[in-house]
C-alpha cells in the first residue's frame, strides 16, 4: 500500500465504488438484455422519439464502455485518492470527478444504444462535456484547462457537422431514426453531403488527422480519464457513429476513399510520432491516434469482412489500451516520474505489473496468444481483398505499432533499474491484470469475442457477418503479412536511429503546418473580431440615436425608392380658402427657422407656441372648429408651463448655444436638411392619395346616442375612452418617472 | 363575468397601479397587489387559451360596435404571448419581493411595483388590442414606465441607460404613431380588421407603404432587431434584476408580437412580404443580429450585458422565423418566443442572484463560485445550454424548428448564420462555465455573505424546469405556435 500521509488512512471513495457499481450494473444489462430496445415519443411536434434499441453494435459498445469502465473506475477509487494527496487537495473534490465519470459512461451506452440521429448527437455532445470536465479536473493548471476548452471545442464544432448531416437527412426522408434513414436514403448529392458531415464529427471525435491534436493535449487529464476516454471511450465514440451509419456511407465511394485515406494518414503520423515520445501517456495517445486509424481505415474499406474486422479490432484495442494506461499511471505513482527516458527495469521490482503490461502490450503489438493477434488476423484479410495498397498500409501500420509498443514496454520494464520505487497499490495493479487476463484468455478461446463482433459488424454492414479467426500454421497471406510487421517492427526497435530522424521530421512538420497553428489562429481571429464588434458599439448618446436614425432613414428611403413613382406626387391648384392657410403657413416656417437659430430659451418657447397657434387656427379654417379650441387651449397651457419652467431655471450662459466643430456642424445640418426633405417626399406622396372615408362620420351620427353634446368630448370619453384612460395613466409615470429621478423616491 | 375576461386582463393590473402608489407606505402590501395584477392575468390568460378553440373572441370597449369603438381581440395569435407574459410576471413577482427589496431603497420600492403594474398592462394590452392607436397607447404606456424602471437601477449609469432608451425609444414610438397616422388618413379606420378590409382597394398606395416601412421601423426598435438594438445591452444590463427579468423576458416578445399582428392581420402578408421585400430586409438583418449579437456577447465583462447581448441575437432567430412568411417560419418564431422568454428569463434571474450575493454581475467576480453557489450556476448552465441550442433543451427544440422552417424556404445563408451563431453562443456560455469553475476563487471572499433567499431560487428554477420541460415535451408551447401562426396566416391571406 502506499504512503498515508499523517498516517490518517484516506476515506473510503463512496462515490467512486458507487460509479464502479453503477458501471457493473450496466455491463450486466448489456450482456443479458441484447435485443431489447423502447421507443417514446420525445417531441412529436419535431418528429424526435427517444429510440433505444440493444443491438449487436449496441452490446459491443456497451460492454466495452462498462466493462473498462468498471475497472477503470476501480483503479480510479485509489489513484484518485493518491492524486489528491500528491496535490494536497481536499478528499471532497472527489465528486467534481465521479459525476462526470458516471455521466460519461451512461452518455457512452445511451450513444451505444440510440437509434434516432438527434439522439446521437445530444449523447456525442454530453460524452464532449463530460470530457471536458474531467480533462480540467486539475483547474489550478492552465495547461490543463486550455487542454480541456480544446478537446471541448475541436469535438463540440465537429460534432456541429452531425446535426448539419442530420438536419439534411431530414429534410430528404423526412425521418430522423437510423434504421429508416439507412433504408431509404438512396446514392444522391445529399447523401454523399450528409454521409461526410457525419464522417467530420466522427473522425475529429476518434481523433483522427487531421483533427487528432486534440489528443494529445487532453493527456493533461489524470489517468484514469485517459485510461477510459482516450482508449475504448470517447475516441471509441468516433469510430461507434461510423459503424451506426455505416450503411449510409456506403452509399458514396468518395467518403469511403476518404475515410480510408484520413485513416491512413492517421495510422502513419499517430504511428511515427508515437515512437519517439518521451512521457508515457504521450506514447499511449499517439498510439491511440494510430490504432484509430486502423479502424477507421477498416470502415473505408467497407464489406462484411473489414466490418467484421474493425468491430474485432475496437474490442481488441480497448482492452489493451485501457490496461497500458493504467500501467502508466500506476508506474507515474509509484516512482514519481512520467518519462521513458528516466524509467527502467521496473520489471524485477514490479514483476506483476510487468507480467501484464506485457500480455497488453503484446495484444497491442498482435503477438499469438493474445487477442490482438486476431485483430491484425482480420485486418490483414480485409487488407488482401481490397488490394495491394491497403496491404502495404496494413503491413506498415502493423510494423509501427509493433516498434513502439515494444519500446514502451521495454523501455520501462527490462534494462538497468532506474528512479526509485514505492510500493504499488493493489487497486492500481489488479485492474491491469484483470484486461490482461481478459485479452490472453480471448488469445485462446476467440469465440465468444468473435461473436460480439460479428453480431456488431451484422448491423453496421447491413447484412450477415461471419467471422472465423483462428490460428492457422499455413503460409497464408495474413499469416506471412504478420510475421513481415513483427519482422520489420523488431529492426525498427533494435536499431532506433531509423526511427529518430523521421519521427523529428514529422514532429517538426506538425509544429510548423499542423493543425494546431490553425485552431490557434481561429481562437484569436475570434478574438479579434469580437474585440472590433465591441468598439464598434458606440458609446455615447448622440451615437446611438444616429444608430437608430441613420439605419431607419435608410431603411424608409429604401422603400420610396423601390416603389413606383407614376402619379404618386401630383401638384393641386389653389382656390378659396387655400389663399389664407399659405400665410399661416409662411408664418410656421419663419417661427420654425426662429426656433432653430434662437439662442435665448425664452425665444425658443415663444416661437414654438407661434407654429402651435397657427395650426390651431388652421384646423378652424379646414372645418374643425372644436379642435382648433382645443388646440389653443392646449397650447396655451403648454406655454405657460414652458415659460414657469424656463423662468425657473437658473439663467442661461449666451456662450451655451454657439455651435463648436464646424465639421459636426455641417454634418448636422445635412442630417437635418435630408430628414427634412425626406419628411417633405413623404408628405408629399401621401397628400397625393384621395382621401378616405372615416369612421369619423359614423362617430357624428352616433353623438347623440352617446348622450354627448360635441364630437370631440364624445370621442375622447366615450368611443376611445379607453385611449384617454391609458392616456391619463401615462401621467401616472410621469409622476413616478419624477419622483424616482429628482426626488430620491418621495412623491409630494 | 366571463365574458369580460378580454377586458380584465388588462384592466386589474392597469387598475392595481395607483393602488400600489396609494398603498405605498406598507411596501410589502405593494408587493402583494403587484402579484395578485401577475396572477389575475395569469388566471385571465389561461381561461382565455382555453376559449380560443372555438374562434376569436372579440370583445367591445363600452358597448360601441368595432370600426368605431375599441375592440379587444383575443385569438390563437395572442394567448402565446398572453400566457408568456402572465407567467413571467408571476415568476418576476415571486423574484421581485426580495431582489428589490435588496437593490432598490425602500422609498422607491413602491414605485417598481407601481411601473410593473403599469407595464404589465402596457404590454397586456398591446397583445389583446384590434385596434391600431389604441396600441400605441399601450405601447406608449409600457415605454414610459419602463424607462422609469430602468432609471431605478442601482448603478448611476442606468440613469444614462435610461435616458438613452427613452431618447431612442421615442424616436421608435413616433416612428409607429406617425405609420398608423398614414395608414388612418388611406383608410379612415383604425380597427385592425376593418384596415386590413379597406386596404385591399389601395394596391400599390405610396402612403401606404410609407406606413408600413414607419410602423415597422418604430416596431423594430422596441424589439430591438439589430441595428436598432442599440438601447437594450444598456438598459437590460442596469436595470433592477426584478425589472431584467422581466423585461427581457416579456418585453421584446410583444413587440415581436404586434409586427406580426401588424404585418399579417393588418397590412396582410402580400402587401408587406410579396410587394413590399419585408422578408428579405428581415432575413438579412436577423442574420446580422446573429452574428453580431452572439459576437458581442463573447466579448462582455458583465454577465447582464452578456445575457443582454444574447437577447439581440436571438430575437435574429424569431425575427428570421417570422420573415420567413411560411407557416413553419412563424411557428417556429412563436416556439422561439415562448422558449426564449422562458430561458432568458432564468438566466437574467440567476444573475440577479449573483448580484445579490456579490454585488455585481461581472464576470470576473464569479470566479471559482460555481461550488458556493451550485443551484445558481447549475441554473445558468441549464438554461445557458438552451441559448446554445443543445437537445434537449427547449432552446433546441425551437432552434430546430427554425433550422427547417428556413431549409424549406431554401435560406441557406441565413442557416450559416444561425449555426455560427450557435457556435458562439457556446462560446460565451462556456466562458461563464470557464469563470465559475475553473477560474481560483479571490482569497478575500468574505464568508458571510447572504445566503440566497428561498423566494428568488425558486422563481428562477420554475423558469429553469419549465425551459427543461418543453424541450422534452416540446407539445405544449410547439402546440400554441402552430396554432398562432395558423391564426395569423389564416387571416392574413397568405
Amino acid at each position: 500500500m502506499a504512503v498515508d500521509r499523517g498516517g490518517t488512512r484516506p476515506t473510503a471513495d463512496r462515490p467512486g465504488w458507487s460509479a464502479c457499481v453503477i458501471a457493473v450494473a450496466g455491463f450486466a444489462l448489456c450482456l443479458f438484455a441484447g435485443g431489447a430496445g423502447f421507443s417514446l415519443p420525445w417531441a412529436p411536434s419535431l418528429d424526435l422519439r427517444l429510440a433505444f434499441a440493444l443491438d449487436g453494435l449496441a452490446v459491443l459498445y456497451g460492454l466495452l464502455a462498462t466493462g473498462v469502465g468498471a475497472l477503470v473506475f476501480a483503479y480510479g477509487t485509489r489513484y484518485l485518492t493518491l492524486h489528491l494527496e500528491h496535490q494536497r487537495r481536499p478528499a471532497v473534490e472527489r465528486w467534481r470527478f465521479w459525476p462526470w465519470m458516471t455521466l460519461f459512461a451512461v452518455s457512452m451506452v445511451g450513444l451505444a444504444t440510440a437509434q434516432d440521429l438527434v439522439l446521437v448527437f445530444v449523447f456525442f455532445d454530453l460524452t464532449a462535456v463530460c470530457s471536458y470536465f474531467l480533462i480540467g479536473f486539475d483547474r489550478a493548471e492552465r495547461e490543463a484547462r486550455r487542454s480541456a476548452l480544446m478537446a471541448l471545442l475541436v469535438t463540440v464544432v465537429a460534432a456541429v457537422a452531425m446535426l448539419v448531416a442530420a438536419v439534411l437527412l431530414h429534410a430528404e426522408h423526412g425521418t430522423f431514426a437510423i434504421p429508416e434513414l439507412l433504408d431509404r436514403a438512396e446514392p444522391s448529392t445529399t447523401t454523399t453531403l450528409a454521409a461526410a458531415l457525419l464522417a467530420v464529427a466522427a473522425l475529429a471525435k476518434s481523433a483522427q488527422v487531421p483533427l487528432h491534436f486534440w489528443l494529445p493535449k487532453a493527456m493533461a487529464a489524470p489517468t484514469p480519464v485517459s485510461a477510459y476516454l482516450h482508449s475504448a471511450a470517447m475516441v471509441a465514440a468516433g469510430v461507434l457513429v461510423l459503424g451506426r451509419v455505416h450503411p449510409l456511407l456506403a452509399r458514396s465511394e468518395a467518403v469511403l476513399t476518404g475515410l480510408v485515406v484520413v485513416g491512413a494518414a492517421s495510422v502513419v503520423v499517430g504511428g511515427v510520432l508515437a515512437l519517439r515520445r518521451d512521457v508515457l501517456k504521450q506514447v499511449l495517445a499517439y498510439s491511440t491516434i494510430s490504432q484509430y486509424g486502423y479502424m477507421v481505415m477498416l470502415y473505408g474499406i467497407g464489406g462484411a469482412a473489414a466490418n467484421g474486422a474493425a468491430a474485432f479490432y475496437v474490442l481488441a484495442h480497448g482492452i489493451a489500451k485501457s490496461a497500458l494506461f493504467m500501467t502508466a499511471g500506476a508506474v507515474t505513482m509509484a516512482t514519481g516520474e512520467d518519462r521513458l527516458s528516466r524509467l527502467g527495469g521496473l520489471g524485477r521490482r514490479v514483476p506483476v505489473l510487468a507480467v501484464a503490461a506485457g500480455a497488453a502490450s503484446a495484444t497491442l503489438a498482435a503477438l499469438p496468444l493474445t487477442v490482438g493477434f486476431f485483430k491484425d488476423e482480420l485486418l490483414f484479410a480485409a487488407a488482401v481483398e481490397r488490394g495491394p495498397v491497403t496491404v502495404v498500409l496494413a503491413v506498415v501500420a502493423a510494423t509501427l505499432t509493433f516498434a513502439y509498443i515494444g519500446r514502451f514496454w521495454i523501455g520501462l520494464f527490462l534494462g538497468p533499474a532506474r528512479g526509485s520505487v514505492g510500493a504499488a497499490s493493489t487497486l492500481l495493479v489488479a485492474p491491469v491484470v484483470v484486461l490482461a487476463a481478459v485479452a490472453v484468455l480471448g488469445g485462446v478461446v476467440v469465440e465468444p469475442f468473435a461473436r460480439l463482433a460479428e453480431d456488431a459488424a451484422t448491423v453496421s454492414a447491413g447484412e450477415p457477418v461471419t467471422m472465423s479467426p483462428g490460428y492457422h500454421l499455413d503460409a497464408r497471406p495474413e499469416n506471412l503479412m504478420a510475421v513481415a510487421a513483427w519482422a520489420l517492427g523488431g529492426l525498427l526497435l533494435v536499431l532506433p536511429r531509423l526511427t529518430d530522424g523521421l519521427s523529428r521530421a514529422f514532429a517538426a512538420a506538425g509544429e510548423r503546418f499542423g493543425p494546431r497553428r490553425a485552431y490557434d489562429g481561429t481562437l484569436r481571429a475570434l478574438d479579434r473580431v469580437s474585440a472590433a464588434v465591441h468598439d464598434r458599439e458606440v458609446r455615447d448618446l448622440r451615437g446611438s440615436i444616429a444608430a437608430v436614425l441613420v439605419p431607419a432613414g435608410l431603411l424608409i428611403g429604401v422603400a420610396f425608392v423601390a416603389t413606383p413613382t407614376a402619379g404618386a406626387y401630383m401638384v393641386g391648384i389653389v382656390e378659396g380658402a387655400d389663399w389664407v392657410i399659405l400665410p399661416l403657413l409662411a408664418l410656421v416656417v419663419v417661427a420654425t427657422v426662429v426656433t432653430a437659430r434662437a439662442r435665448v430659451r425664452l425665444v425658443v418657447a415663444l416661437a414654438l407656441a407661434v407654429v402651435g397657434f397657427a395650426l390651431a387656427a388652421l384646423y378652424a379654417l379646414v372645418g374643425a372648429p372644436d379642435v382648433a379650441l382645443v388646440a389653443v387651449v392646449v397650447e396655451t397651457m403648454l406655454t405657460l408651463v414652458f415659460v414657469a419652467a424656463l423662468s425657473r431655471l437658473p439663467r442661461e450662459d449666451p456662450d451655451r448655444f454657439v455651435p463648436g466643430d464646424p465639421v459636426r456642424r455641417r454634418r448636422d445640418v445635412f442630417a437635418a436638411l435630408l430628414a427634412g426633405l425626406a419628411a417633405f417626399v413623404a408628405l408629399w406622396g401621401f397628400l397625393s392619395q384621395p382621401a378616405a372615408d372615416s369612421v369619423s362620420d359614423e362617430h357624428l351620427r352616433l353623438t347623440p346616442s352617446a348622450h354627448g353634446g360635441d364630437v370631440v368630448t364624445v370621442i375622447v370619453a366615450d368611443f376611445r375612452g379607453l385611449d384617454t384612460l391609458v392616456e391619463i395613466t401615462v401621467l401616472l409615470v410621469a409622476v413616478v418617472g419624477v419622483a424616482t429621478l429628482v426626488r430620491r423616491g418621495r412623491l409630494w | 363575468m366571463t365574458a369580460h375576461l378580454p377586458a380584465l386582463q388588462v384592466l386589474v393590473p392597469l387598475g392595481c397601479a395607483p393602488l400600489c402608489l396609494l398603498l405605498r407606505r406598507f411596501r410589502t402590501v405593494t408587493w402583494l397587489v403587484f402579484l395578485l395584477a401577475a396572477l389575475s392575468s395569469l388566471a385571465c390568460a389561461v381561461l382565455l387559451a382555453t376559449r380560443v378553440d372555438d374562434g376569436p373572441l372579440h370583445y367591445e370597449m363600452g358597448g360601441w360596435p368595432a370600426p368605431y369603438g375599441i375592440e379587444f381581440v383575443v385569438a390563437g395569435f395572442n394567448t402565446p404571448v398572453l400566457l408568456v407574459v402572465s407567467v413571467v410576471a408571476v415568476v418576476a413577482a415571486v423574484y421581485a419581493r426580495r431582489s428589490v427589496g435588496d437593490e432598490v431603497d425602500d422609498r422607491r420600492a413602491p414605485l417598481v411595483y407601481t411601473c410593473l403594474c403599469l407595464t404589465l398592462t402596457g404590454l397586456l394590452g398591446l397583445t389583446v388590442t384590434g385596434d391600431v392607436f389604441n396600441a400605441f397607447v399601450f405601447l406608449e404606456i409600457s415605454s414610459l414606465s419602463t424607462y422609469a424602471l430602468i432609471a431605478m437601477g442601482r448603478r448611476r449609469r442606468a440613469l444614462l441607460a435610461s435616458f438613452r432608451y427613452l431618447v431612442i425609444g421615442t424616436v421608435g414610438a413616433t416612428f409607429v404613431l406617425i405609420g398608423i397616422g398614414f395608414a388612418y388618413a388611406v383608410t379612415g379606420t383604425l380597427n385592425m380588421a376593418d384596415l386590413a378590409d379597406r386596404l385591399t382597394d389601395l394596391d400599390g398606395n405610396r402612403a401606404l407603404y410609407a406606413a408600413v416601412v414607419f410602423v415597422f421601423v418604430g416596431l423594430a426598435v422596441k424589439m430591438a432587431v439589430f441595428p436598432l438594438h442599440a438601447w437594450l445591452p444598456a438598459a437590460y444590463g442596469e436595470a433592477p434584476s426584478a425589472v431584467s427579468t422581466f423585461l427581457a423576458a416579456a418585453s421584446t416578445k410583444v413587440a415581436i408580437y404586434v409586427f406580426c399582428r401588424f404585418a399579417f392581420t393588418v397590412f396582410g402578408a402580400g402587401l408587406v412580404f410579396t410587394t413590399m421585400p419585408v422578408g428579405e430586409v428581415g432575413l438579412l438583418l436577423a442574420a446580422l443580429a446573429m452574428l453580431v449579437g452572439s459576437a458581442a456577447a463573447c466579448f462582455q465583462r458583465d454577465l447582464k450585458y452578456l445575457l443582454a447581448w444574447s437577447s439581440v441575437a436571438q430575437i435574429g432567430y424569431i425575427v428570421a422565423g417570422i420573415s420567413l412568411a411560411t407557416a413553419a417560419g412563424v411557428s417556429a418564431g412563436y416556439l422561439h418566443v415562448i422558449n426564449h422568454a422562458v430561458i432568458k428569463g432564468a438566466l437574467f434571474g440567476a444573475a440577479g442572484l449573483l448580484v445579490l450575493r456579490l454585488g455585481s454581475a461581472r464576470l470576473d467576480d464569479l470566479a471559482g463560485l460555481g461550488r458556493r453557489m451550485p443551484w445558481t450556476f447549475a441554473a445558468i448552465v441549464v438554461t445557458g445550454l438552451g441559448l446554445v441550442g443543445v437537445p434537449p433543451t427547449a432552446g433546441f427544440a425551437s432552434k430546430w424548428a427554425l433550422v427547417s422552417a428556413l431549409l424549406d424556404a431554401g435560406a441557406w445563408p441565413v442557416l450559416v448564420a444561425v449555426l455560427a451563431s450557435s457556435l458562439l453562443a457556446l462560446v460565451y456560455v462556456g466562458r461563464i462555465v470557464e469563470a465559475a469553475w475553473f477560474r481560483d476563487p479571490p482569497a478575500d471572499l468574505p464568508a458571510d455573505q447572504p445566503r440566497a433567499p428561498v423566494s428568488m431560487v425558486a422563481a428562477v428554477w420554475a423558469l429553469v424546469l419549465l425551459s427543461v420541460y418543453f424541450g422534452i415535451d416540446a407539445s405544449l408551447p410547439g402546440g400554441l405556435a402552430d396554432a398562432a401562426a395558423a391564426a395569423l396566416l389564416g387571416t392574413g391571406g397568405a
